[in-house]
């Protein structure tokens, strides 16, 4: 038995480990710490939840082969509140509610830069290892990491512009479209568990119309599609 | 303007003397009860409109979704969504097929622990039959002028963490329910209300069997 479960680890180790977020075929522009003139208007225009209030998204989450699916919420709130609703924190700050289509809430969770609040789970996802990885998907979706440092390249074959910007715990990788106003990708880790790939396509109004979210190490996958502003 | 002022103060008497609610005795209840269970068991099929509103007071957002629903005796249950999109939801042999504009995606109800428990309160909610599940459920009886309330407080542990109780209220002239209220944690709650019901019509299996 304990034999079994130390394979397990270190199957999910060693793949977890493997699994990759840098795009490939990357060249890096020569001494390119924010030195593409591009970069700064990239940052703006290429941030797709920047100017977003709330949005309305029917969503399908698949996990280790289980299906769950309904509407999912992101709302911007001015604060954060914790579960008892006493002011947290003031930052940046979104409220993610994915309810099933008859209106049971699957999960609410509110997440900062800083921060991550659980309001309500369903109890049989309530799982402190899933909510750290939608903590660190719905971070990255919502571009909630800092901007600096970044290392600017150039993905041969495609000329889309791929940014690496290292943070404390992780480094994130956005692939933009060639003239670099648009996300198309970001990838990140923070542990083997989490590497995560999410694509925006179908903007409207600067916000994507439909959203993947991938987790490969650990089986997950949520897609998006928006429904109402 | 004395006319006006006691014209308001009628129609507000009028008011509170509609929406007064009170606790029922025991006699009441059995009789409910009995009569609940008459109609679920005469009840073969049932098709009704409904509109779905999911509140959440701390996002001071209200979802709303309108559709048509079919249930067909056992427990065969097909939820049409109209708006604010298309969407069908097909409850049948305990399999589970949502139809999501042309893509049918299928799965077995039994190895989903999440639907299984929210397919047996939604199911018992509409029939009524949730107020004999004295393990999971601690029901609390009122009354109305136009309707019968029943307030379960879910006694389960682990399902009283995601819904801590439901409200469900019966037409008081043929004993239909005619609301559900899911109480969630955070206050937050989902109200489904049916209008238009039409018992024992002919409904086809082909209602349950969408491809």
């Amino acid at each position: 038995m304990r034999n079994s479960i130390f394979v397990n680890l270190l199957l999910v180790i060693l793949f977890g480990g493997c699994a990759t977020v840098r795009p490939p075929d990357l060249s890096r522009i020569s001494g390119s710490h924010r030195v593409n003139a591009n970069y700064d208007t990239a940052i703006t225009t290429a941030s797709p939840f920047r100017n977003f209030n709330k949005g309305l998204f029917k969503a399908a989450m698949r996990i280790k082969n289980k299906d769950l699916s309904g509407l999912l919420l992101i709302k911007k709130m001015d604060t954060l509140y914790d579960s008892t609703g006493i002011r947290a924190v003031q930052e940046r700050t979104y409220r993610i509610v994915f309810a099933n289509e008859i209106g049971l809430t699957f999960f609410d969770l509110g997440v900062s830069a800083g921060g991550f609040t659980v309001f309500q789970c369903f109890e049989s996802l309530n799982r402190k290892a899933l909510l750290n990885i939608l903590k660190t998907d719905f971070r990255l979706l919502l571009r909630l990491y800092p901007d600096d440092p970044a290392s600017i390249y150039v993905q041969e074959g495609t000329g889309r512009q791929v940014i690496m910007i290292g943070t404390k715990h992780s480094k994130v990788w956005e692939t933009r479209n060639q003239q670099g106003d648009t996300l198309l990708v970001v990838s990140g880790k923070s542990t083997v568990a989490d590497a995560v790939t999410i694509g925006y396509r179908g903007y409207r109004s600067g916000v994507p119309g439909a959203i993947s979210i991938e987790n490969p190490v650990i089986g997950l996958q949520i897609n998006l599609r928006r429904i109402s502003e | 303007m004395n006319k006006i002022f006691f014209g308001v103060v009628c129609i507000l008497l009028l008011q509170s003397m509609q929406a007064q609610t009170v606790r029922m005795e025991a006699p009441a209840i059995e009789s409910l009860r009995s009569h609940v269970k008459e109609v679920a068991d005469n009840t073969q099929t049932l098709i009704s409109d409904f509109i779905q509103v999911k509140e959440m007071n701390m996002l001071k957002e209200n979802l709303v979704s309108k559709g048509k629903f079919y249930f067909k005796k056992e427990k065969s249950l097909r939820w049409e969504y109209l708006t604010p999109y298309s969407y069908i939801i097909v409850i049948h042999d305990d399999r589970i097929a949502i139809r999501d504009e042309e893509k049918v995606n299928r799965f077995d109800l039994k190895s989903n622990k999440v639907f299984i428990e929210i397919n047996r309160v939604i199911l018992g909610s509409i029939r009524g039959t949730l107020l004999y599940d004295e393990v999971n459920f601690k029901p609390t009886f009122f009354q109305s002028r136009d309707a019968y309330r029943v307030d379960l407080q879910t006694l389960n542990p682990k399902l009283r963490e995601s819904l801590p109780g439901i409200i469900i209220s019966f037409n008081k002239s043929d004993y239909s329910v005619t609301r559900v209220e899911m109480m969630e944690a955070g206050n937050d709650r989902t109200v489904i209300t049916f209008s238009n019901k039409k018992t024992n019509q002919p409904v086809g299996d082909e209602k349950f069997d969408i491809r």
